[in-house]
C-alpha cells in the first residue's frame, strides 16, 4: 500500500493523494527535495515538458518531468486480478533534466555527472523520501514526501549525457543530462460505501411451500442496526 | 570561351555587399583581420522528455583569398560593431566545423559556437 494508515493529514490546500495520482505526488516531492540541494540553488525549475520551447535565460535547469504509468493488477498475494476491489502495482516514469552551458565539453560532463550525482544522493540517500512508515523531518518540522506517500523502490534508471544536436552545429555550448527512473509503488481503491446497511428483512418458509398458503407458515426475522450519525 | 569567372565574380559582389568586418585569433597564436558574411537562422534541439531547446545555428563564410591562413575549428572569430551598416557588435564565437563552400574552393564556411559564460 502506498498510504500510509498512520499518516498525519496534510493542510487542506495541499497537493495530496486525495486529488492527484501518485505519479504526480512523486514528481512533485522528488522536485521540492531537488530544490531544497544547495547544488541546484541557482537553477531554473520545470514541471511541464510542453511549456514552451526551452530558452538560453533559463539556464541552468533542472526539469523533473511525469512521463508515464504503467498500472497492472496487485498480485502480491498471489490472486492475480483477483481482487473485489481494484488495487493496481503502479510504475511511474520519471524523468530528470539537468541542462547547463560549458564552453569546455570535458567539463560539461564532468559537470553533468556532479548533477545525476547530486540527484541519487540526494534522493535516494534522504532518510525521510525513502522511510516506509513516515516521511516526517522533525528537525525541519516538514513531510519530505507529500501526503507522506510511500514508493516501494527504483527499480531501473538510464542516463545520457547530450552535447547539443545531432550535427553538433547549434550556437550554444549547452550539455544536457537526461535521466529516467522508473518507481514502483501499490494503490488500492476500496469503494467508498455510503448506503449503510440499517435494517434486514428475511423470510423463511417450507420447501414445499406454495404461494396463497397460510402465511402465518412463514417465518419472519427482521434486524435493524443503528449507528452513530 | 569564357571570360568570366562567375562564381568568382558573385562571391565578390556578395561580400562587397554583405560581408562585415571580423577577427580572427588563431589558436597556434597571431590575429588576421578581415570580412565575412555572417548568418545565423534557428535550430530547435529535442531534448529530455521532448522537450525543445531553441537554439540557433551561425555560419560565417569567407573568402580564402581574403586569408592569408584559413581558420580552423579552434580558432576564436570577433565580429565587431560594422560601422557601414550600423550593425552592433556581436561579441565572440569559437569555430567547431569547417566546411569548404563551393567547387573552386573560393570560400569556406565556417559554423560557429557562441563564447558564452558557463552557467552554473
Amino acid at each position: 500500500m502506498s498510504l500510509n494508515p498512520y499518516r498525519v493529514p496534510v493542510p487542506p490546500d495541499g497537493p495530496s493523494l486525495q486529488t492527484q495520482t501518485g505519479a504526480w505526488v512523486l514528481r512533485e516531492s522528488f522536485l521540492m527535495a531537488l530544490q531544497r540541494l544547495p547544488y541546484f540553488s541557482l537553477f531554473s525549475v520545470r514541471r511541464n515538458p510542453h511549456a514552451g520551447q526551452i530558452q538560453k535565460k533559463e539556464l541552468p535547469l533542472l526539469g523533473v518531468y511525469m512521463m508515464s504509468r504503467m498500472a497492472v493488477p496487485d498480485s502480491s498475494d498471489g490472486n492475480r486480478g483477483a481482487h473485489g476491489a481494484i488495487s493496481f502495482l503502479d510504475t511511474c516514469r520519471i524523468g530528470f533534466q539537468v541542462m547547463i552551458i560549458n564552453m569546455n565539453d570535458e567539463a560539461a560532463e564532468r559537470e553533468l555527472d556532479q548533477a545525476e550525482r547530486a540527484i541519487d544522493v540526494g534522493l535516494w540517500k534522504n532518510g525521510h523520501i525513502t522511510n516506509l512508515f513516515t516521511s516526517w523531518n522533525i528537525s525541519d518540522q516538514r513531510f519530505e514526501m507529500i501526503d507522506n506517500m510511500h514508493f516501494e523502490d527504483v527499480i531501473r534508471g538510464d542516463s545520457r549525457k547530450k552535447f547539443g544536436s545531432v550535427g553538433v552545429n547549434n550556437e550554444t555550448a549547452i550539455a544536457e543530462l537526461q535521466y529516467d527512473i522508473q518507481v514502483t509503488y501499490r494503490e488500492y481503491f476500496a469503494p467508498d460505501i455510503t448506503d449503510d446497511l440499517l435494517r434486514f428483512h428475511g423470510e423463511a418458509f417450507p420447501a414445499n411451500y406454495r404461494k396463497h398458503e397460510a402465511y402465518d407458515e412463514i417465518v419472519h426475522v427482521e434486524y435493524e442496526w443503528e449507528f452513530p450519525r | 570561351m569564357a571570360v568570366h569567372n562567375l562564381p568568382n565574380e558573385l562571391f565578390i559582389i556578395a561580400f562587397d555587399e554583405w560581408a562585415r568586418p571580423i577577427t580572427v585569433t588563431y589558436q597556434s597564436g597571431g590575429t588576421q583581420s578581415g570580412r565575412g558574411y555572417f548568418s545565423t537562422y534557428d535550430a530547435e534541439i529535442i531534448s529530455e522528455a521532448e522537450t525543445v531547446y531553441s537554439d540557433q545555428t551561425t555560419i560565417l563564410d569567407i573568402l580564402n583569398e581574403e586569408f592569408p591562413k584559413v581558420p580552423d575549428t579552434g580558432d576564436t572569430v570577433d565580429i565587431p560593431a560594422d560601422p557601414i551598416s550600423g550593425n552592433p557588435a556581436l561579441g565572440s564565437y569559437q569555430i567547431t566545423d569547417v566546411d569548404p563552400y563551393d567547387a573552386n574552393q573560393l570560400v569556406t564556411k565556417f559554423t560557429l559556437r557562441k563564447v558564452d559564460t558557463n552557467k552554473p
